[in-house]
């Protein structure tokens, strides 16, 4: 029989070496014998508290002290403990996600198509965009340079290159190029005449995709000078993409400008598929259907500005956030996807390329809209006899906290399986 | 539909001397609009060439003065809004 100490998977050990004291709650994984040997009985043993028992394989979650674990190991139905750990969508499982990948592989990246970001500015400096901003409005005074990280990383779902991460944290089109302009203080606030100076710079500057992942608090009609500037936009021609909000889940809880009639309206969702809970739902104040479609929106790993700590840090050039700030970008880029492959589409054809192609999540349609965006759905009925190659799309990894269980690469999948 | 809704109508009118930051839809030439406000006393912050609107800072009794104007269409209260991530 393996020894007890054996079962315990390191990871897990230096969080109970580490544990303040006797009574911390550490979340682990129960891995049995076989699914018959689950042992419902862990949840009346000392300092335990029974999680979730699993039907598609023989494992439980639970929280149990340093001493019920050490128990637990010596139990001859225990196979392993591991660590729970916290799963995050990647930018390099969001964008495989909405099956991009094959688009890429079509040569469609976004070059040539100008994507505006009307955010809080861009940290000019990192390497994911060098060479792609083509201009800059600060119209707050602080200059462009992001001092808040939400512009950044905005930017860069839309269109970076993944320079910093050898293309892991790849952005939707990577190749198009990028209008900036900085509407929102450092502090992430700004006045909605701001955001109208911002989009309509946009407009004079040739964008053909503005993504704007900002808005008002409370519901909106879609009847006021944002929503009526963003209208106009697209009357010129301009695709424009706004986020839902993050009032969810209480409905009539889409702002402006979200709640303009003709634009492209965004909530967020994780990459298994279920609305954000933050996500707002619609319908408008008077009555419409919002969002539109839903793209990923929860634990995005994307762009960190520099000396910004916005979200999680992973690294220097890179931190996790949710919102459907997020969840816009996406939308963004693959307008831009879509506008490369045919560039004589109206904005209101991309509307209803990318929502009748959506793939629908089962929510009502004040939460989902008519369900997830799908690049590779979007785009394979615009060019000629489309081949994609299978490209499987990547397990989230763990978290960024340099534990060794992120090195067992079986487990994450395992998850996965075990929560679908 | 209303130049000015009736809650802003009614803040205006309760507060004549407070400053409002409102954005303005107007029919004609911006240019010769804002020249008109500004003769009014009014500040012309920005145009938005779009729709046609101006944002402006003015009293209370300005802005329901300005309501008056047949070539206002509409006057909203500028609002905060920010950024949708965390």
């Amino acid at each position: 029989m393996e020894a007890p100490e054996n079962k315990i998977v390191n990871g897990l050990w230096r969080s109970i070496e580490s544990a303040p004291n006797s009574d911390s709650q550490i979340s682990v994984i129960l891995r049995y014998r076989s699914t018959q040997r689950v042992m419902r009985y862990t949840e009346y043993m000392p300092g335990v508290h029974f999680g979730r028992r699993y039907r598609l394989g023989p494992y439980s979650q639970l929280e149990a002290t340093p001493a019920a674990i050490r128990t637990l190991a010596a139990s001859p139905d225990v196979v392993r403990i591991y660590q729970d750990v916290a799963m995050r969508v990647f930018l390099d499982s969001s964008v495989p996600h909405i099956h991009v990948p094959y688009v890429w592989e079509q040569a469609l990246t976004g070059k040539g198509i100008k994507i505006a970001v009307v955010d809080t500015g861009i940290d000019q400096s990192h390497p994911d965009f060098q060479g792609r901003i083509l201009n800059t409005y600060d119209i707050t005074g602080e200059t462009v340079q992001d001092g808040c990280g939400h512009g950044t990383h905005c930017a860069s779902i839309a269109a970076g290159s993944g320079a910093a991460s050898k293309s892991k944290y790849r952005g939707v089109a990577p190749e198009a190029s990028l209008l900036i302009a900085k509407v929102l203080r450092n502090d992430g606030s700004g006045m909605m005449s701001d955001v109208m100076d911002g989009v309509e710079w946009a407009v004079d500057q040739g964008a053909q995709v503005i993504s704007l992942s900002l808005g008002e608090a409370g519901s909106s009609d879609g009847n006021d000078p944002l929503c009526d500037l963003c209208e106009a936009a697209v009357q010129r021609g301009v695709v424009v993409v706004a986020a839902a909000g993050n009032e969810g889940p209480m409905g009539y809880s889409v702002g402006s400008p979200a709640a303009a009639p003709n634009i492209i309206t965004i909530g967020a969702a994780s990459d298994l598929d279920r609305i954000a809970e933050f996500s707002s739902r619609g319908p408008t104040a008077d009555g419409r259907v919002k969002p539109d479609v839903v793209l990923p929106g929860v634990d995005i790993i994307a762009a960190r500005a520099q000396g910004t700590s916005m979200g999680m840090p992973l690294d220097a050039y890179y931190t996790s956030a949710s919102g459907t700030s997020m969840a816009t970008p996406h939308a963004a880029g693959l307008c831009a996807l879509i506008l490369q492959a045919d560039s004589k589409l109206k904005p209101a054809d991309i509307k209803k390329i990318m929502m009748d192609t959506a793939r629908d999540l089962g929510y009502g349609p004040n939460a989902q809209g008519v369900g997830l965006a799908d690049a590779w759905a979007a785009v394979k009925g615009l060019i000629g006899n489309p081949q994609p190659t299978p490209i499987p799309e990547p397990e989230p990894t763990p978290s960024p906290d340099p534990s060794p269980i992120a090195k067992i690469g079986c487990l994450p999948g395992l998850l996965k399986m075990l929560i679908k | 539909m209303a130049k000015v809704s009736a809650e802003l109508r009614k803040t205006l009118r309760e507060s004549p001397n407070d400053t409002f930051d409102l954005i303005v839809r107007v029919e004609g030439e911006l240019q010769e609009r804002s020249a008109e406000m500004n003769a009014m006393g009014v500040n012309v912050k920005r145009q938005f060439k779009l729709t046609n609107s101006l944002q402006i800072r003015c009293s209370g009794a300005q802005a329901l003065k300005l309501a008056r104007e047949d070539w206002l269409v509409r006057a909203d209260t500028n609002r905060p809004v920010r950024a949708l991530g965390r």
